[in-house]
C-alpha cells in the first residue's frame, strides 16, 4: 500500500533538488540583469576577470567546505587558516627564496596538516567540530600574526602568474578552480570516498556498524578542506602580491554561505559541489554589485549575514515540509 | 473519518468510538491508519472529512492544546521525558504552579508524590528520569498524563520494551484506570496483549475499519479471525520450518568463557554451520550485550572466540565483519540504515571496497547487482534508487539483510529483528531468514517474542541475570522458554 505514495514522494524530492540548484542560477541571472542595468560598468570583461577572481579564492575554499559539511562537521578555521598559508608561502619564498615548485608544494602538505589537526581533536579528543574548528580558528589567526610579528610580506616575480596570469582569454585561478570542482564532483560521485562522506553526513553510526573507519574518513575530509584552505591561500597571496596575516579574515563564512546557497544541508548529508560553485558566484556579484553601486562596505555585511539566514531559512522549510 | 496523504489514503471513512471506561484494543499491520486516527483524536492532524464526538458533543479537536483541554492524553512509543530532570518535574511540566516567578520546589515535589501514590512505583518524585527503566520511565509518563484532567488515555504500543513483569504491573495500572473511569485506547501488535486487557478490539487494515469485536471471552478462532483481518488476502507461513533442514554442519562459531563485568557472566557457547540459534531473555539478560561483543562494539574482559577454528580478536566490528560477522541492530534507524541515502548506496555501505576499483566505485555493476538482491527480497518500492527513509518498517529491515547478504556474511547477529513491524512483513522476515539458514549461513536470533524464538530457532539458549541457563531445542512450548526465561527453576 505505500507504494503509491512513496512513488510520488521520490518524484517530489527530485523535482525539488532541481528548483533548488536551479533556482540558485535563476537567482544568479537575476542578479546580474539587475546589476547589468544599473550600473554601466557591471557588463565589462574587466569587471568579469574581476569577478572570476574574486570568486576562485571564495569557491576553492567552499569545495573543502562542502565535503566537510556534506560529511556532517563544519570548518570554521578555513580562513585563518587561508591567512596563515598566505603567510607561509611569503615566507618561503622571500625570506628563504625557495622555489615556488617547492614552496607550493610545502604549503599545501602544511595546509593538509592543519586539517589533520582539526580532524584529530574532532575524532580523538571529542571535540564538536564548530568548537574544534573555533579553537583552531583562533591559533591559525594567532600563527599567522607570529610568524613576521603581524606585518604582511610583499612579493614579487613569477609567482604571481598563480593569482594574476592568464590561460588564453581565462584567468589562472578560475582554470585552478575548474579543474578542482571537476575532481571534486569526480569524487563525490564516483568514488568510495564520496560515498562514504555521504553515509557520514546521513547516519555516522550506520557507517561504523557497516564496518567502515569512521575516523580514517574524517581525518582525510578535514584534510581536504585544509589542503583547499591552503589552496586558496596560495592563490590570494599571489593576487594581492603579499602574505598578509588578515588575508582570509571572514572567507570561512562565505565559503559555508556559498555551499548552503547552492543546497548543501547544512545538517549534512546532501550537497553538490556545483551548488557551491553558484553560490559563491552569487555572493561575490552581490558584493561587487554593491560596490559599482557606491555602497559602503559596512553595509555590505549586514548583506552576507542576512543571506546566510535566507539561504539556510530555505533550506530547512524544505526539510520541514518534507516530515 | 477521512484522512488523505498525499498519494495515499491514510483513513477512509473509519468510524471509531470509545466508551467511557472501556479499555479499546486498536489493531492492524503497519500502514493500516493506527497512527493517523491516534493523531487526529490528539489534535496533532485534521481529518478531510468526517466528525469527532466527545461525550456526545460534536467538537473540533483543532490542536493539540484543546485535545488535552478534552482530557485526550496520549502516552507516545518513544517516550518524550526530560532525562535530566526529575520525575516530579517531568509530571508538572507545563502546569502552572502558581502567579509566582519562583519554581515551588516543595509544592512541586508534593504534587508529584500525590500522583505517584496512586501508581503504586518504586520511586520517588526527586530521581531524576535518567537514572530510571523503561518501564519505569513509562509509569513517569502515565503520571503525567494523570496529574491533569484525563478522560481517554492513549497508549502506543506501551510494552515494546518492557518485560513480562513489567508488562503485568503495566496492565495492573491500565486496570485500576479503567476502575476510575478513564477509557484506554490501547494500541499493540501483541495480539496476546491485547486479548487480555482489552474490553473490546478494533482491526484496521488499508485506512478502513474491518470490525469491531468484544473480547470479553477470547477463544482461539477468534484470535486467528483477527488475525486473518488484520493481514486480508496476505498467506500465513506455517508454522515450524521442515526437520530435514536442521542437520547440523559443522561448527562455524565458538565462544568460551565470555565475561565482561556487569553484563555477561562466563558465557560458552557454539554455533553450527546453517543453523538458527534463538537467543531467549528478559530485557538486561545480556542477550544485546552478548550480540554487541561479538561485533567488536563492546569490549569484553576475558573470554576467546573462535570462527571456523581460528581464535579471532574482535576488538572492533571492523575486526568483525573481515571474519564474516554482522549485526543487525534493533535500532535500525538510527544504526542499521543511512535513511537519506538510496536503497542501492546502503545496500553496498559495507561492500564498498569490493565494489571498487583504485577508489572508484564500479557504478554499472553495482547497479546490477543491487537490483539483483532488490529483486529476490521482492522490496516494496520502485527501484534501488529509491530513499530508504521512505520505505515501510518491513521493507526497511530487508534492506539491512540484503545490506548483509552482498557482503557476504557468513554469521548474522540479528537483535529483534521482528520489532515494530507488521504481521505480514514478519512473516516475510521469517522466510528470509530460513532461507539464509538453507544455504548454509548461520544465525544469531534475539527476540523478546518467545513465541518467535521457539518457532524460528532450531536450538536456543536461554540467558537470564547475564548467564547461558539453559539449552532448549527448537520448537519447544513457548510456555517452558518463558519459564527458564524468567528464572522460573533455574535460580
Amino acid at each position: 500500500m505505500s507504494t503509491p505514495g512513496s512513488l510520488s514522494g521520490v518524484k517530489k524530492s527530485r523535482s525539488f533538488k532541481l528548483t533548488q540548484e536551479l533556482g540558485a542560477v535563476f537567482a544568479l541571472v537575476l542578479l546580474a540583469i539587475v546589476l547589468s542595468v544599473s550600473s554601466p560598468y557591471f557588463f565589462s570583461y574587466s569587471n568579469f576577470t574581476n569577478i572570476i577572481r574574486q570568486v576562485a579564492v571564495v569557491s576553492i575554499a567552499g569545495v573543502g567546505m562542502t565535503l566537510v559539511i556534506i560529511g556532517g562537521g563544519i570548518d570554521l578555521s578555513v580562513g585563518t587558516a587561508i591567512s596563515l598559508c598566505s603567510m607561509l608561502i611569503a615566507g618561503f619564498l622571500y625570506n628563504y627564496h625557495m622555489s615556488a615548485f617547492l614552496a607550493v608544494p610545502l604549503v599545501l602538505l602544511i595546509g593538509c596538516l592543519l586539517g589533520l589537526l582539526n580532524g584529530s581533536l574532532i575524532t580523538f579528543l571529542h571535540i564538536p567540530p564548530i568548537i574544534a574548528t573555533l579553537s583552531t580558528l583562533m591559533v591559525f589567526r594567532g600563527a599567522a600574526l607570529v610568524y613576521n610579528n603581524g606585518y604582511a610580506i610583499g612579493l614579487i616575480g613569477m609567482f604571481m602568474t598563480l593569482g594574476r596570469g592568464f590561460v588564453g582569454p581565462f584567468p589562472v585561478p578560475s582554470v585552478i578552480m575548474i579543474g578542482l570542482y571537476v575532481v571534486a564532483f569526480v569524487v563525490l560521485r564516483y568514488t568510495m570516498l564520496g560515498r562514504i562522506i555521504f553515509g557520514l553526513g546521513g547516519n555516522e553510526e550506520a557507517v561504523r556498524l557497516a564496518g567502515i573507519s569512521v575516523t580514517k574518513y574524517r581525518l582525510i575530509i578535514y584534510m581536504i578542506s585544509g589542503f583547499t584552505a591552503s589552496l586558496a591561500g596560495i592563490i590570494l597571496a599571489s593576487r594581492l602580491s603579499s602574505g598578509e596575516p588578515s588575508a582570509g579574515e571572514g572567507v570561512e563564512f562565505d565559503a559555508i554561505v556559498a555551499a548552503v546557497l547552492g543546497g548543501t544541508n547544512i545538517f549534512g548529508g546532501v550537497g553538490t559541489v556545483w551548488g557551491t560553485i553558484i553560490g559563491a558566484l552569487i555572493l561575490v556579484v552581490i558584493s561587487n554589485g554593491l560596490n559599482l553601486l557606491n555602497v559602503s562596505p559596512y553595509f555590505q555585511f549586514i548583506v552576507r549575514g542576512t543571506i546566510l539566514a535566507i539561504a539556510v531559512a530555505i533550506n530547512s522549510m524544505k526539510v520541514f515540509r518534507k516530515s | 473519518m477521512t484522512k488523505k496523504f498525499p498519494g495515499t489514503v491514510a483513513l477512509d471513512h473509519v468510524d471509531f468510538e470509545c466508551r467511557a471506561g472501556e479499555v479499546h484494543g486498536l489493531v492492524g499491520q503497519n500502514g493500516a491508519g493506527k497512527s493517523t486516527l491516534m493523531n487526529i483524536l490528539n489534535g496533532s492532524m485534521q481529518p478531510e472529512s468526517g466528525r469527532i464526538f466527545v461525550k456526545g458533543k460534536e467538537t473540533r479537536i483543532s490542536n493539540s492544546h484543546v485535545a488535552q483541554q478534552l482530557g485526550i492524553r496520549m502516552v507516545h512509543q518513544e517516550l518524550k521525558l526530560f532525562l535530566d530532570l526529575s520525575v516530579a518535574e517531568n509530571i508538572c511540566f507545563g502546569q502552572q504552579s502558581n502567579s509566582r516567578l519562583l519554581v515551588n520546589w516543595a509544592n512541586l515535589y508534593e504534587r508529584g508524590n500525590a500522583v505517584l501514590g496512586t501508581l503504586a512505583v518504586t520511586f520517588g518524585p526527586r530521581d531524576r528520569v535518567r537514572s530510571l527503566s523503561i518501564a519505569q520511565r513509562q509509569q513517569v509518563e502515565i503520571a503525567k498524563a494523570l496529574s491533569r484532567k484525563c478522560e481517554l488515555m492513549i497508549m502506543d504500543e506501551p510494552t515494546a520494551s518492557l518485560t513480562f513483569d513489567e508488562t503485568e504491573n503495566l496492565f495492573e495500572v491500565i486496570r485500576s484506570l479503567s476502575k476510575r473511569g478513564i477509557s484506554v485506547i490501547y494500541i499493540s501488535h501483541r495480539l496476546e496483549e491485547v486479548f487480555k486487557i482489552c474490553d473490546r478490539v478494533t482491526v484496521l487494515r488499508d485506512g478502513r475499519k474491518i470490525d469491531t469485536l468484544e473480547t470479553l471471552e477470547s477463544t482461539e478462532a477468534m484470535k486467528s479471525d483477527i488475525v486473518k483481518m488484520m493481514i486480508g488476502s496476505h498467506k500465513l507461513v506455517s508454522s515450524r520450518r521442515k526437520a530435514s533442514v536442521i542437520e547440523r554442519g559443522d561448527v562455524v562459531l565458538r565462544v568460551e568463557r565470555l565475561r565482561i563485568k556487569g553484563k555477561l557472566d562466563d558465557i560458552s557457547f557454539q554455533l553450527h554451520r546453517g543453523e538458527i540459534l534463538g537467543l531467549a531473555g528478559l530485557m538486561g539478560s545480556g542477550r544485546t550485550e552478548l550480540l554487541l561483543a561479538l561485533f567488536g562494539a563492546l569490549r569484553t574482559e576475558s573470554g576467546e572466540v573462535f570462527v571456523h577454528g581460528k581464535r579471532v580478536d574482535l576488538k572492533t566490528p571492523v575486526d568483525s565483519i573481515r571474519v564474516g560477522l554482522a549485526l543487525m541492530p534493533e535500532d535500525r534507524k538510527n544504526q542499521g540504515l543511512v535513511l537519506g541515502m538510496s536503497i542501492k548506496d546502503n545496500i553496498t555501505l559495507p561492500s564498498l571496497k569490493r565494489l571498487s576499483r583504485f577508489g572508484f566505485l564500479r557504478l554499472g555493476h553495482e547497479e546490477k547487482v543491487t537490483n539483483e538482491f532488490f529483486n529476490s527480497l521482492n522490496v516494496k518500492a520502485n527501484s534501488t534508487r529509491q530513499r530508504v527513509g521512505l520505505l515501510s518498517g518491513g521493507n526497511q529491515q530487508k534492506i539491512v539483510f540484503a545490506k548483509w547478504l552482498f557482503a557476504n556474511t557468513n554469521i548474522l547477529l540479528l537483535d529483534e529483528p521482528t520489532r515494530g513491524i507488521d504481521v505480514g512483513a514478519k512473516e516475510e522476515v521469517f522466510k528470509v531468514i530460513e532461507a539464509l539458514s538453507a544455504e548454509g549461513r548461520s544465525v544469531i536470533f534475539v527476540s523478546s517474542e518467545l513465541d518467535e524464538v521457539a518457532r524460528l530457532a532450531d536450538r536456543i539458549l536461554v540467558l537470564y541475570d547475564k548467564k547461558i541457563v539453559k539449552e532448549l531445542p527448537g520448537g519447544i512450548d513457548v510456555g517452558v522458554v518463558v519459564q527458564c526465561a524468567t528464572g522460573v527453576g533455574v535460580s
